[in-house]
């Protein structure tokens, strides 16, 4: 479809290069980054090989030795992936102090044990380095100066391009203004916290990541042709960069308004990364679709309809909600109230959908 | 609240579970006095409709009194009797305004699996799997009916349940399978199944002034159903004749103008063909047995026109598609879009021009649902329609 696609591919050329320069900004003495690697690395090398590690370190491989290496290296793997994934790394840093300077003491009391190791003073060495390093990138966190490139930035990346569209029977007019008034859109896209809108063009959008963590990042409207089209990108420091365009075309025959919805945006993980999700039910395209479709619920009933399945976050049997799971999903039982005039294009208040992610 | 809950093949329970809360503003709650197991519930319980859980609750053909309305339902009262449509629909969408209702563009927050197994999705229908919204269904003593100021309808006089129960599914189903056949002065109808909905569609094809209307099943009392109510002209038994040739000898060589299918994926038949049908059905390589598809298709006149009003889910083998193409037949078929049919149908009851009532064999209390399942799955007792009463 060239209306949709035009405009859009030179953003998705500007968007790799900008990425690239990004990435290249953001390397630092030490990067965090580089030391959630090194504990995954080692971790790794602890549970799979403990007794090649014992005696590549010079320590007797016996099973109390295997067994000690093991737990320090699931302890490595949390803490590393913890640094590389969550959203306050600073946290995880400190997790890893805390292990660094536990490694330290038992090495310590090692060296002085009847039978010491054969390398205790190389070991010390190297091990208190890495306790420097962590505790100055910990706290550097803390100082919040690595927040700009914390996350998913650690993984490799790959653009994405995310394409859906649907037709809603209501008039191009109702459905740019909609559209445009951002904040009506966390409403519609499940997985959207909040929309805040900074000024006419920018916006700060607050978004639920996989495994409870939260990405956030500031949006700048680079297109906005009322009743046609808005485009829009990310700004440089997003924890996901991505930029989009959709356009309003009337439908024939009229039927109202066709949206053609075209996103680009930095899939954490790459290839792999996109595939875990879609095994995960968080496939991006099948999350703009379902947002398309809550979308023309809500513009063309008031509301987004659930089913007894469907408030539930997993599949779950056709029946009704208990109390607890209505709490738990934050929707309210509605009492018998006096009738208030339909007006489609609001949301009444009490349909946020929560879909829920843990 | 109890409801008749599903657990698996030949599984069903009923069971306490939660009460139905107002979600949407546009919710009613209904307590059901009337409910039915449709011929579509068997394949359920069989286990051939794909994205069932345990422990959903069935049922998609009810009505009841009317005991809570959510804040934007303003043309129902507490205290209304209703009947409520097996399709959810929010009135609002194209579908909705072309009176396509079970095509609702709004109501099956699963869209997305269908979507997967059809290509696009119908609407949300109570009961009825996850493919279709996981909507709890009416076996059971409350139920919560969405966009309520669209589907339910009310009854006023002093019809008796089982007098209005059926507008919630088979005499709409069945009608407007007839009406799908485009009958004109001098056609002859032909019914595969003598079932609930095939009745109805016979009766209706006789109110569309069929000149004939012929029942094809395998069980007598069916056969004499359809004779004595439903205004069939002629019956064939399929365990004793050939319904090919016997539909030749009715028609004078030409076939019925128009066939209706009211069986869908799990048709009985005879032979190789029946029994390469049950084996792949079996090992899920196809979902459905399309045994009385393949035969109406076979049997109709040239340029005439298939009607398929039972149900399919899936894939289907060895369907003659040179017969529909070479001889120019229309097909037809479709989940009924019953809010579409049930006033002027309730009218055709008020006149008494039709009294659908006359397909209920079995009369039973919502406890034992199991039992009225197990009774219509083996067409015990000349079982041909369950309906359990709630309160």
């Amino acid at each position: 479809m060239n209306r949709t696609s035009a405009p859009h591919d030179g953003n998705e050329r500007g968007f790799a290069s900008r990425h690239a320069r990004a990435s290249r900004r953001q390397r630092g003495l030490v990067r965090s980054d580089t030391l959630g690697w090194l504990g995954v690395g080692l971790g790794l090398a602890e549970v799979v090989a403990p007794s090649k590690l014992a005696h590549l370190v010079g320590m007797r491989a016996d099973q109390t030795t295997r067994r000690a290496l093991r737990l320090h290296g699931l302890r490595e793997l949390v803490t590393g992936v913890g640094v590389l994934v969550a959203a306050r790394r600073g946290r995880w840093l400190w997790m890893r102090v805390g292990g660094d300077l536990l490694d330290l003491g038992i090495l310590a009391i090692t060296a002085t044990s009847r039978r010491p190791t054969r390398r205790p003073r190389t070991l010390l060495t190297a091990l208190a380095a890495v306790t420097v390093l962590d505790v100055l990138a910990a706290s550097r966190a803390a100082r919040g100066e690595e927040r700009s490139h914390s996350t998913v930035r650690a993984l490799p990346t790959q653009p994405r391009t995310v394409k859906a569209a649907v037709t809603i029977g209501r008039p191009i007019e109702e459905v740019y203004a909609f559209w445009r008034k951002l904040d009506n859109l966390s409403a519609v896209m499940v997985h959207v916290e909040s929309i805040v809108e900074l000024d006419e063009r920018r916006s700060h959008w607050t978004v639920r990541g996989p495994a409870g963590t939260t990405l956030e990042w500031d949006a700048e409207i680079t297109e906005d042709r009322p009743n046609e089209m808005i485009a829009w990108r990310s700004t440089p420091e997003a924890d996901v960069r991505s930029c989009g365009v959709v356009h309003f075309v009337p439908a024939p025959g009229g039927r109202g308004t066709e949206i053609h919805a075209q996103i680009t945006y930095d899939a954490p993980g790459g290839r792999v990364g996109a595939m875990l999700a879609t095994l995960f039910g968080r496939e991006p395209g099948q999350q703009a679709r379902g947002d398309l479709r809550r979308l023309k619920q809500v513009l063309e009933t008031g509301e987004i309809l659930h089913s007894d399945a469907s408030i539930h976050p997993r599949p779950h049997p056709a029946r009704p909600p208990t109390k607890r799971d209505l709490v738990r999903y934050g929707i309210a039982p509605r009492a018998l109230e006096p009738p208030e005039p339909p007006i489609p294009s609001e949301i009444s208040s009490f349909v946020i959908f929560e879909e829920i992610v843990q | 609240m109890k409801a008749t809950c599903w657990y698996g093949k030949h599984d069903v329970r009923v069971e306490n579970v939660p009460d139905p809360k107002i979600l949407n503003a546009r919710d009613a709650i209904v307590r059901v006095t009337s409910t039915a197991i449709c011929g579509s519930d068997l394949h359920l319980y069989n286990g051939l409709v794909p994205g069932m859980e345990r422990g959903d609750v069935l049922g998609h053909e009810f009505m009841g009194e009317v005991v809570e309305v959510g804040p934007s339902v303003r043309n129902l009262e507490i205290g209304d009797r209703v009947v409520v449509p097996f399709p959810i629909a929010c009135g609002m969408c194209g579908a909705c305004q072309a009176e396509r209702f079970s095509l609702c563009e709004n109501t099956n927050p699963n869209a997305e699996l269908a979507e997967k197994l059809w290509g696009h999705s119908p609407a949300g229908i109570f009961g009825y799997s996850h493919l279709v919204g996981g909507f709890a269904g009416g076996q059971a003593e409350l139920v919560r009916v969405p966009f309520a100021d669209v589907g339910p309808i009310k009854i006023t006089g002093d019809l008796r349940d089982e007098q209005v129960l059926f507008l919630s599914d088979v005499l709409p189903t069945g009608y407007m399978a007839a009406e799908m056949c485009g009958i004109r002065p001098g056609h002859v109808v032909a019914v595969w199944g003598a079932g609930p909905v095939g009745q109805m569609a016979m009766a209706s094809a006789r109110m569309l002034r069929a000149e004939r209307v012929i029942a094809i099943d395998r069980f007598g009392e069916r056969l004499r159903m359809a004779r004595r109510h439903a205004g069939a002209t002629d019956t064939i038994d399929y365990e004793e004749h050939d319904v090919l040739e016997s539909l030749a000898e009715l028609t004078g060589g030409r076939g019925p103008d128009a066939c209706i299918d009211a069986v869908g994926m799990e048709a009985h038949g005879h032979g190789l063909l029946h029994a390469h049908d049950r084996v792949k059905q079996a090992l899920r390589l196809e979902t459905d047995r399309p045994t009385a598809l393949r035969q109406a298709i076979q049997a109709c006149a040239n340029g005439g026109t298939v009607v398929i009003a039972g149900v399919y889910g899936g894939v289907v083998d060895k369907m003659p598609f040179g017969s529909l193409m070479n001889r120019s037949l229309t097909v037809r078929t479709g989940q009924c879009h019953v809010q579409h049919y049930m006033r002027p149908l309730l009218a055709c009851i008020e006149r008494g021009e039709i009294d659908p009532s006359f397909i209920v064999t079995h009369r039973l209390s919502l406890e034992d649902a199991a039992r009225g399942y197990e009774l219509f799955l083996h067409k015990q007792d000349g079982c041909t329609k369950v309906v359990l009463e709630a309160s």
